[in-house]
Order: C-alpha cells, then structure tokens, then sequence
C-alpha cells in the first residue's frame, strides 16, 4: 500500500525502491549511522552493554551476504538448500588458497571465491531438476559432508586438519587489518549483495524464480525454461554464499573445516523464515534479529545470573546456545509464519490508516 | 500444403494414456488460423489432456502435433510457449504471493531479454525494458478491465478475478494461440457474460486464434465458429454450432444412453 496522496507520475517512478523523500531521508540516515556506527562502538567502551560490537556487525554482515544468496535460491526459487555453510566454506578456502599459495591479489581471490562456490553449487542443484522438497534437502545436505571431508583430505593444499591461515585482505596496498577497517570491506560488500538481490528479485529473472517457486507448471507455459532457471538460481545463490566465505576467511584469517556446521544450515534457513521467505527486505531482519539474539543470550545471561542467582545455569547454558535460535524459529513459524517483513508491512498498513484503521 | 496454410495447429493421429487410462485416442484435430474453436465433452472426456498435449506438459505415446507447419511434438513446453503457444489453466494458476501486475508482466518473460547482469545492474538496461513492458501490461489490465487489482497479491483475489489475471498473463505472451481451459467455471452470471465478452474481443481485435473448452452450452453455441466434441477420449464429432446441436450423437453423449 502505498502513503495516501502519493500518485506516481510515471511507471519508472512507481517502479522504484524509494519513492517518497523521506524514504530518501530514512534511508540516507540509515546509512549515515551505518557509516558512524564503528567510531561509536568501536573503542569498546561505549557500545551498549557490549552487545552492539563491531566484530558482531562484521559477522552480521557476512552471514547477511550467504543468507541472501539463500534467499535467492530457496526464498525466490524455492530450491532448498541445505549446503549454503559448505558453499561458504568453499569460496573461504578458494580464497585463502588462493592468496597464500598463488599470492593472489584480493579482489581477483575472492571474486575467484564466487565463481568457483557457483560452479560448485551448479553441481549440487543438478539434483534440483529431478527432486523437489525433502529430497532436495537429502541431495543438498550431501555438500556438508562432502565439503569437509574433501578439505580434510587434501593437506597439501588446505592444510588439511590443521586449518589454513590466511592473510588480511589488502587492496593496492591497504590492509584490512582493525575491525573498523573490516567492518567497511564487508559494508561495502553487504550493501552492494543487497542492492543485487533486490534487483534480481524485482525484475525478469526473480519473477522466473518465483513463478518456479509457486506453480512451475504455470511458469513452464508462460515460457520460463525451468531447468535453466534452477540452475541459475543455484550459481547464483552459491556465489553469494563463495563471497561471503572469502570475505570471512580474510576476516579470521584462519580456517579449518569444521568452522562451517550443519547447525549453521539451519539457522541460516531459520533467518529466512524469521525474515519472510522471499523478501530481500525481510532476509535483512531476519539475518539481524537471530545473531541479535545470539548476541543478547550471550553477553546478558550472565548478568540476568547475578540479578537473579535462583535461577538454574542450565537456564542460562540453553539461553546463549543453539536452544535459543530453535526456539525463536519455532515461534515465528507458529504465530508469524509470513516472517518479520510481513509484520512490518501490516504495522505500515495500520500506521498510515491510523485512526481510521480497524 | 494448401491446408496447412489454413490450419495454424494440427494433431494427427495422437494417442494419450495413463496406464491402463485411454485419455486420448486416435485424435486427429486441426485449429484454423483465427477461429475460435470451442471443445466440449463430458467430464473425463479427455479435453484438459487435448490442450495439455499441444502445450507439451502431456507427451502423447503415439502421433504429431504441428504448429504453423512445424513438428513441436518433441519441444518442450516453454519452447512451444515462445512459438506463440498460451494456455489458462482449468483451476487458476497463478502465482499467489505476486501482485496482480507482476503475475502479468510474468507472462512477458519469453519478450524480455535482461538476464542476471543487466538485472543485477537494475539502472539502465533492465529498467528501460521494465517501463516499457510495464506500459504493455498496462494495456492489458484497461482492456480486461482491471486497474484497480494491479498491486494487490493475487492470494487477496476472488476466483472470479484470479482467472481474469490469469487469462492477462496468457495475453501478455501475444500468443498466436490461445488455449483456454474452461474460462468461466465457478463465475457468477455476470462474471461469465463480460469473459464472454473479452474471449470474443480477443478473438475479434486481436484477430488471435482461440481454442477454449468449455461445459456451458449456451455460451458456446453464441461465440464459437466451429467445436469438436470429445467422449471418452475420442473425437466424436466436429462441425458449426448448428451442426453440432443437431448431431445425434452428441445427444446420445451428452443425454446417456
Ligand atoms: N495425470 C494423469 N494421470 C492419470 N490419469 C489422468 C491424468 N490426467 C488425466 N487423466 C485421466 O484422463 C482422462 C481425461 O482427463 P481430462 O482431464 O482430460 O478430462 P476433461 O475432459 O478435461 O474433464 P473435465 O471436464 O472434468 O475437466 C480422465 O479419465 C482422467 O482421469
Ligand atoms: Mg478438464
């Protein structure tokens, strides 16, 4: 819906992601206090409670890249993908390999990351075209084995079990090598992922996705070439994932298989759900509330502990663990299935018809 | 050849089964360039199976479907989609979380050309092309009259109006064959009169080849040039309006033994 007195003077206008001046201003603040955010919090200090750290906004920001290409190849096309983690394994160790062994300059390492994440994603949508729903999942789910199992065997060139270090990321001789500095590579990288996937989705392509997603049938007539469109969905969606990986490898600079889990899996697609399945917008909320959360549980548990010292530390253990994330997911399943976005959409709704809503 | 010319799809000799289920056989049909054809039969008879052969969803065991003189018996569906071959479904199907808009301009997908690059980019390119199929799919929804579904997702509609998007998405591909699967099943009165309306519009107009299906009698005998009627898989019969009334064993079909 849109504000009320707002009329669209042309299609290209109406089109548009922002419309409105002040969703200009709303957004141009966003991105100033973005922009401001790791002076503030940065020294330490005085970041609330230690919660809002910049180490937790750069690994917000990574996971948000992996979680987008997600969205594009299970939220848009419906394709479930139970291996983004290995995917995003794979473009770490692409571009720690890289830029270690074959000193290999950055942005050519992680761009390498993305590809080569994609064309190894192509192999693991293959199932796509013959298997729908769980089985897919089954077929996915085979990337997290293999991924680790594959690295773990092959010590001469990832180290095998003793993991990899990695070098900073470094451009024409800048190092990304404080947290501040980081956290504005993966800025840089999160927006221009976002700016990409809603473009995707907004145009001829996403509605191929997504007429795939909800009647492949319907789309196959209207001319959509549904292999094809899998499997693009799957480069895709990997590449995204090879990004986000190369982006975390020069990040903690050292890797090592077991780094990416199959608990990652899930919340990866829990985020999504959190969100709204789908929604560019709504995988943004979604990626923020669940590390949020993990967050929260654990730097306030132990002061909720000394408030209030009758309650259990198993409480407290389960509150910081994956328990927690389980639990949000399973919430917002029941009583929001449509996801954070959608709550916000009704808010809007409500908001702009205030006080004449019902 | 001359006959060709006049026929814009043939099915010669097909034969369709599911198992020990004949859905199809032995049909031969020809769909004439700019008529509009009406199928009929009683339930079971076959007629969803027809159009699900012609567009490829169904592979026939046995016979050639041609289209504009070309064998497309081996194409897949959305090969045949982009030959200028559109199809509304028997119950709506449509892409329920999309606004009535992008459900339409989804039917465009076989004219657009912008691929993930120029999609990704947005600005430029793809946009341009956006505005432009934008304002094409805006002629769509003032010729189906229905502007004021144009940002609601299609989930909010009512059957009525779900098949009224979903023929605008059928249109939006400028078919040069339009298929229709009962188009106004499960629609009040007044529902039915302005689809009526709008298939003989189209018909009319755009001078597109339709072939629909349809169980109400009185509307097809209004709108249709010629109809074959189907009975347990076979072709029956074929012929005008009036010949069709009259054929006795179209009674039989339709009365029972
Ligand atoms: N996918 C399928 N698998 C098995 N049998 C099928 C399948 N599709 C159709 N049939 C059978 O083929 C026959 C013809 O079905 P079809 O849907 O073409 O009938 P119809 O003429 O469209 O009937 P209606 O007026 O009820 O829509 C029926 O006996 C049906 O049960
Ligand atoms: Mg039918």
């Amino acid at each position: 819906m849109q504000p009320s007195g707002y009329f669209s003077a042309d299609y290209g206008k109406d089109m548009a992601v922002v419309r409105t001046r002040a969703q200009w201003f709303i957004l141009i603040a966003f991105m100033l206090a973005l922009i401001y955010f790791p002076f503030w919090a940065g020294a330490g200090g005085r970041s609330w409670e230690g919660v809002l750290s910049v180490s937790l906004a750069i690994d917000i920001g990574i996971t948000l890249i992996a979680v987008l290409g997600l969205c594009i190849v299970s939220g848009l096309c419906g394709q479930i993908n139970f291996g983004q983690p290995a995917f995003m394994s794979m473009g770490a160790y692409v571009s720690g390999i890289l830029s270690t062994r074959w000193d290999l300059p950055f942005p050519l390492a992680i761009v390498s990351a993305g590809l080569l994440a994609a064309v190894f994603g192509l192999v693991f949508g293959l199932p796509a075209l013959r298997l729908k729903g769980l089985y897919l999942v089954v077929a996915t789910f085979a990337a997290m084995m293999i991924v680790p199992y594959v690295i773990n065997h092959t010590k001469s060139l990832t180290g095998g079990s003793d993991g990899l270090r990695v070098p900073e990321a470094s451009i024409a001789g800048f190092t990304f090598d404080s947290d501040i500095r980081k956290y504005f590579l993966v800025l840089f990288f999160a927006v221009l992922a976002v700016i990409v996937a809603k473009n995707i989705s907004r145009s001829r392509v996403g509605r191929a996705f997504v007429g795939i997603r909800d009647n492949d049938i319907a789309a196959a007539a209207t001319g959509v070439n549904i292999a094809h469109y899998k499997l693009l969905a799957f480069f895709i969606g990997c590449f995204f994932a090879g990004i986000a990986g190369s982006l975390w490898a020069h990040h903690v600079t050292f890797i090592h298989a077991e780094q990416f889990q199959i608990w990652d899996a899930i919340w990866m697609l829990g985020m999504l759900i959190i969100g709204g399945w789908g929604s560019v917008a709504g995988t943004v909320l979604g990626v923020v509330f669940l590390k949020g959360l993990g967050e929260f549980g654990t730097v306030l548990s132990p002061r909720i502990a000394e408030w209030a010292p009758s309650i259990p530390e198993r409480v407290f253990a389960a509150l910081t663990s994956q328990v927690a994330y389980g639990l949000a997911i399973i919430v917002f399943i029941m009583l929001a299935p449509h996801g954070l976005i959608y709550l916000w959409e009704r808010f809007k709704v409500y908001y702009r018809l205030w006080p004449f809503s019902y | 050849m001359e006959r060709e010319d006049s026929a814009i799809l043939k099915m010669d000799d097909i034969s369709l089964s599911f198992g020990g289920v004949n859905a199809l056989v032995e049909v031969s049909v020809e769909i004439k360039r700019g008529e509009l054809l009406a199928i009929i039969g009683p339930n079971g008879a076959g007629k969803t199976c027809l159009i699900n052969s012609i567009t490829g969803y169904y592979r026939p065991q046995r016979g050639q479907i041609y289209f504009e003189g070309k064998a497309i018996t081996r194409l897949p569906t959305h090969k045949r989609a982009a030959l200028g071959i559109a199809r509304t479904f028997q119950q709506p199907a449509l892409y329920p979380a999309m606004t009535a808009l992008d459900n339409v301009l989804a039917g465009r997908h076989a004219h657009q050309k912008s691929g993930v690059l120029t999609g990704a980019l947005y600005f430029g390119w793809a946009r341009k092309e956006e505005i432009e199929h934008r304002r094409q799919v805006e002629e769509i929804f003032d010729f189906l009259e229905m502007q004021p579904l144009r940002k609601k997702p299609v989930i909010m509609l009512p059957h009525g109006m779900r098949k009224r998007v979903e023929l605008g998405r059928a249109l939006a591909q400028e078919p040069k064959l339009l298929l229709l699967d009962e188009p106004t099943s499960g629609m009040s009165t007044e529902e039915k009169e302005d689809m009526a309306r709008f298939i003989l519009d189209i018909s009319e107009e755009k001078k597109t080849t339709i072939a629909l299906i349809e169980h109400d009698m009185g509307l097809i005998m209004d709108i249709a040039d010629r109809i074959v009627v189907f009975n347990f898989g076979r072709k029956i019969a074929e012929g005008t309006p009036d010949e069709i009334k009259h054929n006795p064993e179209v009674i039989t079909a339709y009365l029972g033994e």
